[in-house]
């Protein structure tokens, strides 16, 4: 990880800069091969390499590889106000992102990429919706409702929240035991595997061969399950 | 002589009567006792009130849907498509009067919960549901009727434009 971020460092230093303000942003949508780093700093900036486009239109920030390049373009954003206003994150093709201490409001995640998404130290996601074959981390949540709409890939998130929405479909793995909820309703099918922690109530609605694991013993719970579907309750 | 075959034939007549009157099995006098219309609908001016008994939903003393409860609960949600999807949801459990108040009340939150995440689970969006769990009062005490507290046990499903 640290690499990684001296990497961005040098990254700075050496490549081409965008005219593009970075504050007050309130979406960013990452298309082809992107790895973008997004970050807080005192100056509001870009750095990146050639064979990307980086296009603001209003509050929406477009970053996308040119038809030029075939690798990985890693691009790198600072922003001053630390990405206050960002709402939704949207990545594609086989774009990654990482991002590290960033404070946006409310933030939805979307991906249908297969590349990876790392956010440490960002607490107010609120929505993680994953269609592509990618993994994403999200690390510590404390929003007071947080929503996993996952039909592919991995998911793994940590924090702590009042309620915790789990969708689970396809041949998704979702690893929220690193989650301390005080509630989860949990919605699996298909082949989905999905671990969960919570501790006052747990309400998993599951069918065909989906399989939640619970790490801690819930004062309440509603098994509804068909099918080969199964909760499995494991001391954590 | 005669007075003992009158008698003889009263006793007999009783005997028999017994046995015509004793018409339910115990399984079948508990099933006379259960709820009989298991969900109500409501309209008035400014809400839609969808009342479902919680004897018929939950297994005793827990948060656990029975089997059984999916058809009424599938009843209830075709009464929510069946209406505009701008409406509130509010989902409100009441509990029996029997025990430790805050723990009827954490009870029936977690019923309030189990009816929510069947919605939910079909489709409702969790920012429309709104979840309540209510203990009993101190007058519902004073109700010496057993189905008077079986009509308190129950789970109100309210649909109210946002305001």
């Amino acid at each position: 990880m640290k690499l990684r971020w001296i990497f961005v460092y040098s990254l700075v230093m050496s490549s081409v800069v965008a005219n593009v303000s970075f504050e007050g942003i309130s979406q960013v949508d990452v298309k082809g091969a992107v790895q973008l780093y997004l970050q807080k700093q005192d100056r509001s900036m870009s750095s990146e390499q050639l064979g990307v486009v980086i296009d603001r239109v209003g509050s929406k920030l477009m970053i996308k590889t040119d038809f030029s390049s075939n690798k990985p373009v890693k691009v790198a954003i600072f922003a001053k106000d630390a990405f206050a206003n960002l709402q939704h994150l949207n990545v594609h093709g086989s774009s990654s992102v990482y991002s590290s201490n960033i404070k946006p409001g409310s933030l939805h995640v979307y991906s249908d990429s297969s590349g990876s998404i790392q956010l440490t130290q960002v607490s107010n996601v609120a929505r993680i919706e994953s269609e592509g074959s990618g993994s994403i981390e999200a690390y510590w949540i404390t929003s007071p409702h947080l929503e996993l709409v996952i039909s592919n890939g991995k998911v793994k998130v940590g924090g702590q929240v009042q309620r915790l929405f789990m969708t689970g479909s396809g041949k998704s793995k979702v690893d929220a035991s690193g989650v301390v909820a005080e509630s989860a309703w949990i919605s699996a099918k298909d082949e989905s595997f999905l671990k969960v922690r919570a501790t006052n109530f747990i309400s998993m609605e599951g069918s065909q061969d989906a399989l939640v694991e619970s790490y801690r013993d819930a004062k309440f719970v509603n098994e509804v399950t068909r099918d080969g579907s199964a909760l499995i309750h494991v001391r954590g | 002589m005669e007075k003992l075959n009158l008698k003889s034939i009263a006793l007999l007549l009783g005997t028999a009567l017994l046995t015509a009157c004793q018409v339910y099995t115990p399984e079948e006098a508990y099933q006379s006792l259960q709820p009989v219309q298991k969900i109500k609908v409501m309209d008035s001016y400014n809400q839609t009130l969808i009342v479902l008994q919680s004897s018929a939903l939950f297994s005793p003393g827990t948060a656990q849907l029975k089997p059984g409860s999916r058809d009424i609960l599938q009843d209830a949600m075709d009464v929510i498509e069946g209406l505009s999807s701008n409406l509130n949801i509010t989902v409100t459990a009441y509990g029996v009067p029997v025990g430790n108040k805050d723990a009827v009340k954490k009870l029936s939150e977690a019923q309030a919960q189990s009816v929510a995440a069947f919605f939910w689970a079909k489709g409702v969006d969790m920012k429309r549901i709104k979840i309540e769990g209510k203990s009993y009062t101190d007058a519902d005490l004073q109700s010496e009727s057993v189905k008077a507290s079986m009509m308190q046990y129950r789970v109100e499903v309210s649909l109210q434009a946002r305001s």
